[in-house]
């Protein structure tokens, strides 16, 4: 069933959660934006070793709840892989979710969602 | 497979359209394993070029979130729409969307002016609005990899050309292979669900019919 227009129309931006190489090389293609002040929200994450879950799991929780301009959400693997719990019970439509590997951790298909389902899919 | 052995034409049915929705799911699966691997071979090019930009920069620079313009505007955006064949995600540079837009606007108001066919001051108001609108679209994004200075790396263009590539043509099209095995998945639990039904319904009289089988 197709979603009402209300729940897409504005969402323009991607947003990212990522290592600093990963948010770097998706600024560099023109997706980062800040909001006007005094917000000044920024639609990006860099997550280093100090980043703690909790920052995560905020940044998470405001690009695909929050914020209703938010279309795609990209997230480095291993980061999705430390707030697994949400990214596995995230089911809405929109922001579409994305995880994305990074250059210390190339992808892995055995912690890919959408392969997990497609296995839950065929009864493994 | 059934464990009934005579299969009643509506289970019969409904197994037909388990194994069509699986086909088309496999087929969405293959798209996706293709795709995966595009972005893993784009991400990887993408962070070596940064890790050489990096490497070759002049001591004590680095190309990362020091740099980041803190009042960006986003250059590329994306586009969500939903029709028929389901949910399109595309991204596209904001300039494009511009134009294409005050394309729109021009032929609407080429099309009023050709209807009026009446070349007055109202038609000269309405070619200067037009400009107006040519100009407003014109105004040319700031490059991204201006925060990074006005001599950036051949390494860091080659990674904003290769990022582009990868927001532009795999990320939306990864994200709606996504959406699209979501809905088959959805199909194919409803009509394995639908076939358990009737297969439950006519337990009874396939076990009927079998022990007339068996007195006989």
């Amino acid at each position: 069933m197709a979603a009402p227009a209300s729940a897409y129309k504005d969402r323009q931006f991607l947003a990212v959660i990522g290592d600093e190489d990963s948010v770097t090389g998706l600024l560099l293609a023109g997706i980062g934006h800040v909001t006007q002040p005094p917000d000044s929200q920024k639609n990006f994450l860099v997550v280093d070793s100090k980043t703690d879950n909790a920052a995560i799991e905020e940044a998470f929780e405001r690009f695909t709840t929050e914020r209703k301009d938010i279309g795609i959400l990209l997230i480095n693997q291993h980061i999705a892989e430390r707030i697994r719990h949400r990214v596995d019970t995230y089911t809405a439509a929109f922001p579409a979710l994305l995880e994305i590997p990074s250059k210390d951790h190339p992808y892995d298909p055995e912690k890919d969602s959408v392969l997990r389902r497609v296995r839950r899919l065929f009864g493994e | 497979m059934s464990i009934f052995p005579i299969e009643s034409p509506r289970i019969r049915l409904l197994s037909e359209e388990i194994d069509s929705l699986f086909e088309h799911y496999l087929q969405l699966l293959h798209q996706y394993d293709s795709l995966r691997s595009s972005l893993s071979t784009l991400q990887a090019s993408i962070q070596q070029n940064i890790a050489r930009a990096n490497f070759d920069a002049q001591r004590g620079v680095r190309y990362g979130q020091d740099c980041y313009d803190q009042r960006m505007q986003a250059v590329r955006r994306c586009c969500v729409t939903t029709g028929p064949e389901g949910t399109i995600f595309s991204v596209s540079e904001i300039q494009t969307l511009r134009s294409a837009a005050s394309e729109g606007l021009r032929e609407e108001n080429a099309d009023v002016d050709a209807r009026e066919k009446e070349p007055d001051i109202e038609g000269e108001e309405g070619d200067a609005g037009k400009a107006t609108d040519e100009r407003k679209g014109g105004t040319k994004p700031k490059d991204p990899l201006r925060m990074f200075g006005i001599l950036t790396p051949q390494a860091l263009r080659l990674a904003q050309g290769e990022a582009i590539k990868m927001v532009e043509e795999i990320v939306p099209k990864l994200v709606q292979v996504d959406a699209e095995m979501k809905e088959v998945e959805i199909k194919i639990r409803r009509a394995r669900k639908f076939r358990a039904k009737a297969e439950a319904a006519e337990k009874p009289a396939v076990a009927e019919r079998m022990q007339e089988g068996v007195v006989s």
